[in-house]
């Protein structure tokens, strides 16, 4: 099956800036996949996400190597507003991409620019909010939400475009815990239920072990690691080099590990760990 | 002197204009020394909480006193002078054209003299690490290095008391410790340190005291160590103990509470797992 998401040897620098801000990233995406992209600050995670819908180099000036295509669609050779309905992005600090009095019309902004007619607008839209949540909001104003709510307005206003991938850049990392894990939720039911492709940044690891199916280290600028969570939670000297403090779970396994304990696999999440541990105890 | 009581709420109500009772008859004393972290969801009513340590807010009704004097009758600027406030996002906070004028101009306001303020500057530099960036304009940094600089400005002033509204929200890993290490630092000098934090790993690893708040009163206040057995209780309001918590206690370990690695591994090795294979058939 052909890709939706195809990086070749893709390179971007910012104007006046010496270094590359992401440096020859390469990968595939298959439709349905939910992709983890983590490493630390700094790393070019922002940029790579720009590069999905064509603001890098669009919007951006700067110089750009390589292809990027989604859904077929080569960003250097299609307009954003084309590649909006194939990807939808959500900005780090969703908040300041709100800027509508009302939530109906937050979130029917995208439909409008794509010129659909009105009853579909407003079908998109209550599926939408439906979808996050937020059915009933529609009146309120955005900047009066909360930050787990304008996260999900912010999600919903992608969502309304119908968009095949989408692409979360820490949708999380403002929130408190019950805001987190409903957005975080919300997102592994656009996976589950719709289908959808998602390529989410984020620097909380248990997330990334309980929903990802792949996860894709970016580490200056360089792609240093691509594959499942376990893989990559399981490589104690990759973690360290991309200042990556995996989940306590497996930070556990790997030190006991290193004791020469017998453990063959890294668990990732906290059911697995108890699982290895008792059988441990046992044997 | 470690029981000192620097600062002490009794039924403190505060209740904002728009009618919303953000705090409700809370009594809290926190002495000279202590390392507390409140924590609790967003709504809960912590900032507003802390946001009366430094008079940014006054009680509705009750009473807060810091440093033995009610707040209600202070200047803000008087009671900064005692009690530091570090934001959450230090782009709040920084406005100057380089790192040395910021550092500088809490204690310029305060009417230190010239010589003066280039000596405190100086020797906060080279304490934070910041030296080198003395002319660079502070929107030049980097996040981290602006969270420093936010931290530099709170300390040119001398505070006995600094407030940190989660320090390390937006940061790595690796930028969230460096933060950490400097708190601690200023804990382990005798600075009293108040946080706040949606981080359990963070506050399990290096608070002394947790104050859960939900609903704008606080549910729960100990040491870690108590605040994290209620792990059902914790649930309730939202929370989450650390996982390597969660791990022992689903492993059976029921007297004790695991509070971070260091501690699992002794755990495990002392009682629950023994010795590995290879470290006994190495000794026989």
């Amino acid at each position: 099956m052909q890709p939706i998401v195809e990086f070749s040897q893709v390179s971007f620098s910012y104007p006046r800036s010496s270094n590359p801000a992401i440096h020859e990233i390469s990968f595939t995406i298959q439709q349905g996949e939910f992709v983890a992209l983590i490493g630390p600050t700094g790393a070019g995670k922002s940029t790579l996400c720009y590069c999905f819908n064509g603001s890098v180099p669009r919007l951006f000036n700067g110089e750009m190597s390589g292809s990027v295509k989604v859904a077929g669609c080569d960003t250097y050779y299609n307009e954003i507003p084309v590649l909006a309905q194939h990807v939808g992005l959500v900005v780090q600090n969703a908040r300041t991409q709100l800027f509508n009095v009302n939530v109906l019309q937050e979130v029917g902004f995208g439909c409008e620019n794509l010129g659909l007619p009105r009853e579909k607008i407003r079908e998109r839209v209550t599926q939408a909010l439906d979808f996050v949540g937020l059915a009933g909001y529609e009146d309120r104003a955005p900047s009066a939400l909360s930050g787990g709510q304008q996260q999900r307005v912010a999600i919903a206003c992608v969502l309304a475009m119908d968009p095949e991938v989408l692409v979360l850049d820490e949708p999380t990392s403002e929130l408190d815990p019950i805001g987190s894990e409903q957005v975080m939720e919300v997102i592994a039911r656009l996976n589950r239920e719709l289908g959808k492709t998602i390529f989410l940044v984020t620097h909380d690891m248990e997330f990334v072990a309980r929903y990802a199916s792949r996860v894709i280290v970016l580490n200056e600028c360089c792609l240093v690691e691509d594959g499942t969570p376990e893989k990559v939670f399981s490589q104690a000297k990759l973690l360290k080099e991309a200042r990556i403090r995996p989940p306590q779970v497996c930070e556990v396994a790997l030190g006991l590990k290193e004791k020469g304990y017998p453990i063959e696999r890294i668990p990732i999440t906290l059911e697995k760990a108890v699982a290895q541990l008792k059988e441990l105890h046992h044997g | 002197m470690a029981d000192t009581p620097l600062i002490v709420c009794t039924n403190l109500t505060h209740t904002y204009p728009n009618g919303v009772t953000a705090l409700k008859d809370i009594n809290l004393t926190i002495s000279r020394g202590e390392y507390v972290a409140f924590v609790g969801q967003n709504g809960s009513g912590k900032t507003t909480l802390v946001k009366h340590f430094n008079g940014l807010l006054k009680p509705t009704s009750g009473s807060v006193k810091v440093f033995g004097e009610e707040t209600k009758d202070k200047k803000v600027s008087l009671l900064s002078r005692k009690v530091g406030y570090v934001f959450q996002n230090p782009d709040d906070m920084l406005f100057s054209s380089s790192v040395e004028e910021e550092i500088g101009f809490g204690p310029k306001m305060l009417g230190m003299k010239e010589e003066a303020i280039k000596i405190k500057v100086n020797e906060i530099l080279k304490e934070l690490g910041l030296m080198q960036m003395r002319e660079t304009h502070p929107f030049a940094l980097s996040l981290g290095d602006r969270q420093r600089l936010a931290v530099a400005c709170a300390l040119s002033l001398d505070p006995e008391i600094f407030v940190f509204d989660e320090p390390t929200t937006g940061q790595d890993y690796f930028g969230g410790e460096s933060i950490m290490s400097l708190v601690d630092q200023l804990h382990a000098k005798g600075q009293t340190v108040v946080i706040i934090t949606h981080d359990m790993p963070l506050v399990a690893e290096h608070a002394k005291r947790v104050a859960v708040m939900h609903q704008g009163q606080i549910a729960l206040d100990g040491t870690p160590q108590e605040v994290f057995s209620q792990s059902d209780l914790l649930r309730k309001l939202s929370l989450r103990s650390p996982q390597v918590t969660m791990l022992a206690k689903n492993l059976g370990l029921k007297d004790k509470t695991i509070l971070n690695i260091p501690q699992m591994y002794q755990w495990l090795q002392k009682d629950y797992l023994g010795a590995p294979q290879s470290a006994r058939g190495g000794r026989q």
